[in-house]
């Protein structure tokens, strides 16, 4: 029986019209994003089902396919039915697969519309398969066949297209910089006060999640008072000064490259001391530890999270917090491609710890968190919405166990899935990033 | 009885060339050199991999799990403790005595076996997701255990125990079993991601006490 996916409905029409040829491709291309590492992984699970409950999607439909085992199996199936001489010779002993159109219906349901690619799963596997990895693998070799959902594939289209993910005008941006501009010199009370552009020879290159010049531009005002604050020698880029990289969700390792490479270009063109990633976990995944694998080269600079910087600031006592300003009841969200698959961890603890009077941890936390719900590129794959939405209780349920009045996170996408979980589940939270807390709790100078 | 330990042991070579040339198939699908520059060493998270990465305290799936993850380990010391027993009947002959000793650990395998293979017969999710080689696995280990047990105890039961063994190392490289090789390299990657990246081991929180 083939199973049905509504979710599936405005891709059917692609699917069905998949050749032979297209199905080739997807496997070439689906082959050469392995390695020796990918390939051992391949050949390591025992079908334990030990994993499923780290994943949030499993714990909201408790289903086979919300597994991350199955899901990883159907990546496996693959390569035995095609990269192995046993699944070629004996696939009904080892479940070997053919990469049809059933096939791909069930990849793209499970691989785009029941992951985040969190990584959850992986640290808890009973080998220590870096599932995360082969389902983007897998991703990449849909996404050659112009199989990403519709969502998701503009984001990385208007990313390629515009130079930034939203299709933000470059004079809206300019305007946008010189309005903040004006709000900071009132706020801090200094004409001289600026938000520079294109700086050459600067300590800090800063770029945001363009949502933040969209819909958030105070989060972008609030690191410009620290810097302000700090006396931060940094600059914008007129042109690329876009954080994300969608096609680290897409799976396409070239598009992916291509984003993350304009963001070296203008670092050497400007010839700036350190690349500073806002508050966007995937953004920073993606430019501090996938881009150069992506582009196959060293960063002859530092590429480091804002919260590095700003963490720093509070140590070398550049900047000076009252964290009564902040008396609300404060907890953290930690985004997974920032702290599980990141590394940053500690340092927004820190942070909060100087800028906030009553901060609670959720539990799970740290590298252990559960995800929000909204990474993965789901925000953008509309399709698959209500899944994402569901799935989000788990974190819902994590906020309420805290009693928090504010909820902060250092992530735009992270913020994103919080404001719908607030209205969805009637949290009633505030929810902020850290840079804005800290403003808040800023003494001038 | 003499052509049963000779046939152990070309089995024996059999297996290991087979998961040799399944090693270097694997490696031929070639090296990326890593470009990111690790914020800490490496062998600190392949030593956490290995070691308190894999207890239930740091695992939630171990502990959410306990009673599974419990069988797995109960089940892996009556496999290694098989292997011992077959391996020491194999160069000296039958133990001078003792050696139903063994059934300490051999039978809390069997048991342990028989309970993960009710589970995956039983819990839907893990039939669903189980092939034919899951239960293929589990019935030659288990009659490896089960061998070595009532060979333990009898000393009897050689022609049995050999063909249990001769069973199992010809199937380790079809089926999932080969993960006995796969097992260190897949959690020493895993140990080694984390590690380049600072999240294995967790930072020292009195670092950061300021
Ligand atoms: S990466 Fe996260 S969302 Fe994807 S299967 Fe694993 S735990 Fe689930
Ligand atoms: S925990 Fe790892 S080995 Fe076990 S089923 Fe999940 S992916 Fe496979």
């Amino acid at each position: 029986m083939t199973p049905s996916f509504p979710a599936l409905t405005i891709m059917e029409a692609k699917i069905r019209q998949l050749t032979e040829k297209d199905l080739e491709r997807a496997l070439q291309v689906f082959r050469r994003s392995l390695d020796h590492e990918a390939s051992a992984y391949l050949n390591s699970c025992v079908h334990c089902g030990l994993c499923d409950v780290s994943c949030h999607y499993f714990l909201t439909y408790h289903d086979l396919e919300s597994m991350p085992a199955y899901k990883l199996k159907l990546v496996t199936d693959v390569f035995k039915g095609h990269f192995s001489r046993l699944g070629r010779t004996l696939p009904g002993l080892i479940g070997a697969k053919k990469l049809d159109h059933a096939m791909i219906r069930a990849w793209l349901d499970s691989l785009f519309g029941r992951c985040s690619l969190c990584g959850r799963c992986s640290i808890n596997c009973s080998i220590g398969i870096n599932i995360t990895q082969l389902i983007r693998a897998a991703r990449g070799a849909l996404a050659a066949i112009g199989l990403v959902p519709p969502g998701l594939q503009s984001t990385v289209d208007t990313a390629i297209q515009k130079g930034n993910n939203m299709g933000i005008p470059r004079e809206d941006w300019l305007e946008t910089v010189e309005w903040l501009e004006e709000e900071l010199q009132a706020e801090v009370d200094d004409p001289s006060a600026r938000l520079p552009l294109d700086e050459p020879d600067v300590n800090l290159f800063y770029t945001i999640n363009p949502r933040e010049a969209m819909f958030f531009p105070l989060s972008i005002l609030a690191a410009a008072k620290i810097f302000y604050a700090a006396g931060e020698s940094w600059t914008f880029s007129r042109e690329n000064y876009d954080v994300t990289n969608y096609g680290l969700y897409s799976g396409d390792d070239a598009v992916a490259g291509t984003l993350s490479n304009r963001l070296v270009e203008s670092m050497l063109a400007l010839k700036a001391g350190t690349l500073v990633l806002a508050e966007c976990g995937h953004g920073f995944n993606s430019n501090r530890w996938e881009a150069p694998e992506w582009l196959s080269k060293h960063y002859p600079f530092p590429v480091k999270s804002v919260l590095e910087i700003v963490a720093d600031y509070i140590r070398d006592g550049r900047i000076r917090l009252d964290p009564s300003r902040n008396s609300k009841t404060v907890t953290l969200h930690d985004p997974c491609n920032l702290v599980r698959l990141g590394g940053i961890i500690e340092e927004q603890r820190f942070i909060l710890r100087h800028a906030v009077a009553d901060f609670v941890e959720m539990t799970p936390n740290r590298e252990k968190n559960y995800c929000c719900g909204g990474g993965g590129g789901q925000l953008a794959m509309t399709n698959f919405a209500e899944r994402r939405l569901e799935a989000g209780r788990i974190k819902a349920d994590q906020v309420r166990a805290t009693g928090a009045e504010v909820v902060v996170t250092p992530c735009h996408n992270c913020i994103d899935q919080f404001m719908e979980l607030n209205k969805h589940y009637q949290l009633g939270i505030e929810i902020k990033t850290v840079c804005e807390m800290v403003a808040e709790a800023l003494i001038l100078p | 009885m003499t052509l049963l330990p000779f046939a152990v042991l070309v089995s024996l070579l059999i297996c290991v060339a087979t998961l040799t040339a399944m090693v270097l198939r694997s490696r031929a699908f070639g090296k990326r050199a890593l470009h990111a520059a690790p914020v800490a060493t490496a062998t600190r998270g392949i030593v956490f991999a290995f070691g308190t990465g894999m207890l239930p305290w740091e695992k939630e799936s171990a502990r959410r799990h306990l009673f599974t993850y419990l069988a797995g380990i109960i089940y892996h010391v009556g496999v290694f403790t098989a292997a011992g027993y077959v391996s020491w009947r194999l160069v000296f002959g039958a133990p001078a005595g003792g050696s139903a000793l063994l059934t300490v650990f051999l039978l809390p395998g069997v048991a342990a076996g028989v309970f993960l293979l009710l589970k995956r017969l039983f819990v839907r999710n893990m039939r669903r997701l189980s092939v034919p080689d899951d239960y293929i696995s589990n019935l030659l280990v288990n009659y490896l255990l089960a061998a070595s047990a009532v060979d333990a105890v009898t000393g009897t039961f050689t022609p049995g125990l050999y063909l249990a063994v001769i069973l199992l190392l010809i199937y380790i490289p079809l089926g999932k079993i080969r993960h006995c090789v796969f097992f260190f390299y897949a959690r020493y990657l895993l140990g080694r991601f984390h590690g380049r990246r600072g999240t294995w081991p967790k930072p020292d929180l009195n670092e950061d006490a300021s």
